[in-house]
Order: C-alpha cells, then structure tokens, then sequence
C-alpha cells in the first residue's frame, strides 16, 4: 500500500491569545505545532489525543476550515491550501466531515431527508430531482435509515439513529476522504459499537480513507491501521495500531493506555497515573512539552526537544530514550 | 456488614403526556461504610433518577416517588420532612454531578462556594469557612490551595473543576457519597487521577459511595459491587469479580462485547458484537422482559411474563428466564 493521499508537511496554527478584559494579548497559542503525516489510500489513521491537544484544529485545517500559520497540505499530490473558487469545491467534496455531537450538528428545522441530500444541492450534479431523490434512498438504506423516517426531524431520533444521518450526509457526495471527529463520542455503549461496526463496513463498501479522531484508545485501536498520539501540538507517536498499542515507544502513550480502565477485575495493571495537567499551548514547557509530566524523564528532556525517531519498521516515537 | 445506605423496592414515576415513565421500577441496593457500589446503565436506564430519587431532588410534578423506602441508618428518608430533608442534604449525603462546568456557580469564587457548606451545616463564620476551604482544596490535591481558593470557576481546567465539585460533596464529611458520572466529561489521564481520589477520599472518611457510570471500565477498576440497570430495573447484580469474570444477563453481556478491548485482535475484519436495536421507550415497555426485542437468547416465555432478579449463584442475581426456568 503505498498511494499517498494526504501529505501534511511541518503544519502550524498559531492563535493570538486574547488575554482578558483587563489585559492585552499575552502571546501565542501554538495549538498545532509542526505536524507531519501521510496518510495512505485506504487506510484508517486514528489520531489520538486529549482535549486540547490540537486534534481538532488540524482535522479543520485539512477541511480548510482554518487557515493554517504555516506549512503544506497535499491532497492526492495537490496543494489545497493555494485552491479557491471552484477548485476548492471540488476539493471539499473530495473530503468530508462526521462530527461528534449528533445533536447540535444537526438543524432541528430541517427533516432529516432535506440534511442528508443538502450537499447534493450545493455541489449540483447531473440528473436534477429525481436523480437526487434516488441517492438519498439509497444512502439512507446504507446506513440503515427506513425510508420513511426521512420525512421527520432530527428531535425525534434517537443519538445513534442522528449519528446515521450525520453519517449519511458526509457519504451522500461519495467522498474518497472521511475524517470522524469523535464520532461516538456522544453515543451509548451499545449504541456505539452499531456506529463503528457501520463506520468499517461503509468504508469497505465505498472504499473510503479515514482519519479518524478520538480520544478513546479503545476505539482507535478498534478501528485504525495505523495511529498518531498528540500532545500538545505535536505528533509524538505515530505507528501500526498493534505497535503504538502493544509496545509504546513514548512514555505519554505508556500513561494513556494504562489510564485506560481495564474491565477485568483479576488484570488490575500497574497503573502510571500521570500528575498534573497538559501545560498550556501558549507556555509549553522548554524542551519535551512532556517532560514535566514524564514518569521517566533524564536531564536532556528539560533542555531539548525530542524529535520523531524511528522505533522499529513504520514506527516513531519524539523521545530522548526511545532507541536506548 | 451493616449497610450504611439502603434503598428497598424504590420506584419512581414521572406524569408524561405519553404516558407514566417509570424510570426508576423497583430497585433494590445496599451499600456499607467505605464501601463503592457502582450502578451501570445506558441513558434512559433510570440510574440519574435513582440518584437524584435518594436525595428527594426529583422535580415534582411530573416526578413522583411511587414506593419503597431509603434508609439511611435504618431512617427512612422518604418520611422526613423537607425541612429534615435539608439538612441530610450536603452533610450526610452529598453528589459529584458528572459536569462541573454548569454545577458550579460562574460568577462565585470556588472558595466560597466550598466555604457555603461549612456555613450553611456547621455554623462556621467567613474565615473560619474560608480557612477550612482551602484545607478541602488541599485534600483533594490542588496544587497552591491558597491561590486557588480564589479562583472562579472559568480559571481552572475540567479536571480541577471535579476536584473542586469532590471538595464540596465531601466538605461535611458526608456518609454516603453519589457520585453521577464522575469522569465522563474528562480525559482518560485525569479521569484515572479521578478514580483515585475518589478511592484514597473513600479510605480516608469511610463513606459509602454510589458511583453511577455508562462506563464498565471504570465500575471494574472502581467499584467492588454492581449493579446493572436496564429500562428502570436492575437486571443484573454482584461483585466486580462475578459480574466481570462470569456476566449472567445477556445485556451485560451484551455490552461487555460492545467495547472494543484492548486484548482482542482488532483490524480490518474484527467487527464489535453489538446489541441490536435500542432501548425501549419508558412509557410503552413491552410485555414479559424488556431486553427481549434486543436478546440473542429470547425464547416464547420472554414475551409472556417478566422475569425476576433472582440468585443465580451465590450473592449473584440475575434477572432473566435463562437461569428462572431451573431454579
């Protein structure tokens, strides 16, 4: 497999900071910071992290839905970020977005047929209404909405059967790009694992690339070929799901699978519980972001800045012990 | 061991124009001094209203407590007054509410509304109240208390946010503590530094707690009892070690298969086994079990009669015709 469809280059989102009403600006909150990633035709990357750790910003810089500050997104060899106009709309209906939140993500105006068949609208195509009629039926069976339900609105569903449509408006456009940001997140148990078991099959049957966001080890390692950490704005871990999950090379992703609870009552592991907080993006700390934090960090960490060293074949991990 | 808490065939019920909600129907749990008794359920299973139910809170109307009885050291807590009432609230038996963005009060110092309890149960005046706060912020691990102490709400992070919430629920020494999702809204970092606290709090002031979580993971690393909750009944009820170890009920099971496991081969081709179906609504439950239109097991006598929680091993019930047919 090596069909590069996204190639993210040393990527930066800078934000002022507002300070408050008192005070002027404070500085600047680098809320992604150098990131590169390729993700490859067909694949699942996850992309894991915690709240604040810039996840999100990057997934809506590839939607260009924020500009970014610096570096270069390639879309199947393209640069997006010079597109406008027409080429841009072409783009995005290359790429498409689930969301988290069924609920708000969702306009409780419109019935839940008018939402998934929107994008048809605005990026028209040839066959006029009854064409689009066809298309939603046929979505709406696909990911398992009757056609009768498409007549009424989003309040009277329940969160799994909203996410179904949430779904089906991003795969209406048969998009060859699908970033799922937390999808199910918001959903029950049960309900969760009908979304994700539905996310596998439609990506079989469309042959659909994700990215897919979340900060549920659990589920990234259910669903991902190959998974990112995030923290702080950088990539510091990136490799197949069995290696990033099955032999950690960076002492943040050690602490976050452990922080997992276990629901075998016998295997209550070791714990590492991780002190502290993430520090802020607008003053992270001198040399590893993590090293305040870091339940194994030696005197280099406070003074430089780890890069992404290889740990074994397609793994990385941005730590001055990885390799020792 | 004495139960500390007990709750004995609570049944609460809500006015709907579709019809009665029973949202809480006939729950029966214990829970002991120093003791977690976790409740698992899905939303709409009842177990927010069997929490809000224990300290009187459930609006009414629409809600109304139908049956049964809370006791907490054998008083029963529904014949009290309100005015008694009050008074049981905050000191003897407190909540974590699962967001402690909305629980707290923005336009307060955290401070103070810590230093509340202490006025409002103790009798303390300002500074003593204040001087205690800060020991409360102390307890629960924030780091400069006496900074923090004067902080709003909107200056700290989630997680220190919950500590501020375990603050308040535990100022009065409570002996029983509810705990409503606690570490839903939060990382999975902080959400373990939570279960800690919660664990190292419970060992230090004995209280019973009652930890009401979605999430089995952290019932099994927290809790030594469960409870499983599904259309307003327990349908399952043991140790953390039966219950995980040997799950009877085809919906605990049903949901153990659901969370994808961090010991199970995942991939292209794994796919969860997920429950089918959702649960069904409160007000048109069908007849005989109420899992049944989901269960993998369900057979004729499922649809004609429901079945009853029953011993199926030793301190281990189960509500389900499976197991009722031989016993």
């Amino acid at each position: 497999m090596n069909d590069l469809m996204l190639d993210i280059r040393d990527l930066k989102k800078h934000f002022s900071a507002p300070g408050d009403f008192f005070s002027r600006g404070v500085g600047v909150i680098r809320a992604v910071d150098g990131v590169a990633l390729q993700v490859q035709r067909g694949e699942t990357l996850g992309l894991v992290g915690e709240s604040g750790c810039g996840k999100s910003t990057l997934a809506r810089m590839i939607l260009r839905l924020e500009a970014p500050t610096a570096g270069q997104i390639r879309f199947e060899g393209e640069d997006i970020l010079a597109r406008k106009g027409g080429a841009l709309k072409a783009f995005r209906r290359s790429v498409q977005m689930i969301f988290q939140d069924p609920y708000s993500s969702l306009n409780p105006r419109q019935t839940a047929g008018s939402i998934i068949e929107e994008p048809l609208h605005i990026h028209p195509q040839p066959g006029g209404r009854e064409e689009i009629k066809k298309k939603l039926r046929e979505i709406a069976s696909v990911v398992g909405l009757d056609e009768e339900q498409l007549t009424r609105y989003p309040h009277e569903f329940s969160g799994g059967q909203r996410q179904r449509i949430g779904i089906a408006r991003a795969l209406i456009l048969k998009p060859r790009l699908v970033i799922a940001d937390e999808p199910v997140s918001a959903l029950d148990v049960s309900i969760r694992a009908q979304i994700l078991n539905l996310l596998k099959r439609l990506q079989r049957e469309f042959d659909l690339t994700y990215l897919f966001i979340t900060h549920d080890l659990g589920v990234v390692r259910h669903m991902s070929d190959r998974i990112a950490v995030m923290y702080l704005g950088k990539i510091v871990e990136l490799g197949g799901a069995e290696q990033v999950c099955g032999a950690p090379g960076h002492p943040y992703t050690k602490a976050l699978l452990s922080a997992v609870p276990s629901m075998d009552p016998l295997q209550k592991s070791e714990r590492t519980v991780l002190h502290g907080e993430m520090p802020s993006p607008a003053a992270p700390p001198q040399g590893c972001a993590f090293h305040p934090r870091c339940p194994v960090r030696i005197g280099i960490c406070e003074q430089r800045e780890p890069l992404l060293k290889q740990d074994g074949a397609g793994h990385w991990a941005a730590c001055h012990l990885t390799g020792c | 061991m004495e139960p500390i808490l007990e709750v004995r065939g609570l049944r609460t019920h809500f006015e709907t124009e579709r019809g009665i909600v029973r949202a809480v129907d006939g729950i029966d749990l214990r829970v002991g001094a120093g003791r977690t008794v976790g409740v698992v359920g899905e939303s709409g299973c009842g177990k927010s209203v069997l929490a809000l139910s224990i300290l009187r809170l459930v609006p009414s109307p629409p809600g109304r407590i139908a049956g049964g009885e809370i006791l907490l050291n054998g008083r029963d807590l529904l014949a009290l007054s309100e005015e008694e009432m009050r008074k049981i609230r905050g000191r003897e038996i407190s909540m974590i509410f699962q967001e402690p963005m909305t629980s707290l009060n923005p336009v307060f110092r955290v401070g103070e509304q810590i230093a509340e309890v202490f006025r409002l149960h103790q009798g303390m005046d300002r500074r003593q109240a204040l001087a205690q706060s800060t020991e409360m912020l102390r307890m629960v691990g924030i780091p400069s208390p006496e900074k923090r102490v004067r902080d709003y709400p909107h200056q700290m992070s989630g997680g220190m946010r919950q500590r501020v919430m375990i603050a308040i629920a535990l100022a009065c020494r409570p002996r029983v503590m509810l705990a409503d999702e606690p570490t839903t809204a939060l990382d999975v970092t902080t959400q373990a530094q939570m279960i800690d606290l919660i664990a190292a709090l419970r060992a230090e002031t004995g209280a019973a707690v009652i930890l009401i979580t979605h999430d089995l993971g952290v019932v099994a690393e927290a809790a030594e009892t469960v409870a499983v909750m599904y259309a307003g009944q327990i349908v399952e009820h043991g140790s953390v070690r039966d219950l995980f170890s040997t799950p009877l009920h085809p919906y605990t099971l049903g949901l153990m298969n659901s969370v994808p496991s961090m010991n199970e081969p995942a991939g292209r081709d794994a796919f969860l086994k997920a429950i089918p179906g959702v649960v069904p609504p409160l007000y048109d439950l069908p007849m005989g079990c109420r899992f049944r239109d989901r269960c993998p097991d369900a057979f004729p006598l499922c649809r004609e009669r429901a079945p009853i929680l029953e011993e199926i091993a030793p301190d281990h019930l189960c509500r389900c015709w499976k197991y009722g047919e031989i016993g």
